[in-house]
């Protein structure tokens, strides 16, 4: 799975298109705290999803006000699997929605302080994190026009306030970078958007807001850095 | 009070949005303010006739709504208020460029105005992001200002030049608190369903 937002980056109510290997995604919080990750296309008209609005536990689209959620408790198997069912259609509100408007599942899950989602459907494999896995604080998100690969490499090559070393993650991850300082942990986990563009989200195992705030600071820098280099 | 303005005209909405939220009554006069009418002559932006006074531009209706009606809403001065303030009511702010090329001309917005509008967002995200370690959650200072308002249009009219929000999660977190404010009034780019 793919690491797409810090967990604060999507709070209740709120929703948000990402992309995902130049896959588009609509990433949600229902008012339940539960993150949703869909394929961010309306089955009805193909309008983007992530232009709607997240009421309780569903997600209308701007278009036409299609409304969709969770498939209802006690669903088949098979109606989990055909995606977010339709619950409402305001033009027609006496007609049952049609089963086939549904908006596509992606796995989505929470893990170090982060949102991840499939890379397609199959994908489900959840990050792996190292048996107690330290708690964890949230630095902030940089995105930037450049392939996943140079802003990890950017990241690895320029060690954050206070670290003195880059750690290879245990397990080793592909996405992740690790750094150790004295007061901990910081994670940067990269995310390919696809189309040459890329974003990191980065954790603290230290609380410290001061530190949290040079590490802040240190994300941008690396993240203007790289721009300035891969920009004509 | 009489408000000239254009529903389309960005420059005047956080004027609206300012007066809505005090719940002041306007009378409403629309204009063609578009650059198109005015061919670069003429006032600039929304006029405000309040009493005897007659006030031209956003950034002064700005500042005079706020000082004769809403002490509450002026940020600190001097602070870093003003220089936000002088930033984001400039007539070469970058979004505002980009918005109005993309609107108004043939040719839209060129990618290099496009990718300056997008940097000027960066710089307000950045300015957020850092606030919010401190418990700012709000341009300047503790409380919502007319920075803020002042603000919200570039930001929210973003895809009006082709800007998304995704690159942006500390501007998505003020946009809700901006629309959660009393009085949160929409215009055209800026649906009232969010």
């Amino acid at each position: 799975m793919i690491p797409v937002s810090l967990s604060g980056g999507v709070e209740p109510g709120a929703r948000t298109g990402t992309s995902v290997n130049g896959r588009l995604v609509v990433l949600w919080r229902g008012q339940d705290g539960r993150a949703r990750a869909w394929a961010d296309r309306c089955p009805h008209r193909g309008m983007r999803l992530s232009f709607g609005f997240v009421r309780e536990n569903t997600l209308t689209c701007i278009y036409h006000g299609w409304s969709f959620g969770d498939a209802p408790a006690g669903s088949s198997a098979e109606n989990r699997a055909a995606g977010a069912p339709c619950l409402t259609v305001p033009a027609h509100p006496t007609l049952a929605p049609p089963a086939k408007a549904a908006a596509a599942l992606l796995p989505v899950t929470e893990a170090l302080g982060m949102i991840w989602v499939g890379d397609g459907p199959a994908d489900n494999q959840r990050p792996a994190t190292a048996p107690g896995q330290p708690q964890v604080y949230p630095v902030r998100s940089v995105s930037v026009n450049a392939p996943a690969a140079a802003l990890r490499a950017a990241f690895e090559s320029t060690l954050p306030p206070g670290a003195d070393d880059v750690q290879s993650a245990d397990p080793p991850q592909p996405g992740i970078v690790t750094f150790k300082g004295p007061a901990g942990l910081v994670i940067v986990a990269v995310q390919d958007r696809g189309d040459g563009a890329a974003s990191a989200h980065i954790v603290s195992t230290d609380a410290d807001v001061a530190a949290r705030k040079a590490l802040c600071q240190w994300a941008a820098l690396v993240r203007d850095h790289l721009a300035a280099v891969v920009l004509p | 009070m009489i408000l000239y303005d254009n529903a389309l005209d960005a420059d005047a909405y956080p004027v609206r949005l300012l007066l809505s939220a005090l719940g002041l009554q306007c009378e409403r006069v629309t204009i063609d303010s578009s650059p198109l009418a005015l061919r670069g002559h003429g006032p600039r932006g929304p006029v405000l006739e309040d009493g005897e006074a007659r006030v031209v531009g956003a950034a002064a209706v700005l500042a005079h709504v706020a000082a004769r009606h809403a002490p509450q809403w002026r940020p600190a001065s001097p602070g870093p208020g003003d220089a936000w303030l002088a930033t984001l009511t400039s007539p070469r702010f970058a979004p505002r460029q980009a918005r109005l090329q993309a609107l108004f001309t043939e040719a839209g917005a060129p990618p290099g105005l496009v990718e300056e509008a997008a940097h000027r967002l960066q710089e307000m995200d950045d300015h957020l992001t850092l606030g919010e370690f401190d418990g700012q959650r709000w341009f300047a200072g503790d409380g919502p200002t007319i920075v803020d308002l002042a603000a919200f249009g570039p930001v929210a009219l973003s895809n009006d030049y082709g800007v998304e929000h995704d690159p942006f999660p500390a501007l998505r977190r003020w946009i809700a608190r901006v629309r959660g404010l009393p009085g949160f009034a929409p215009m055209p780019g800026v649906p009232q369903f969010y």
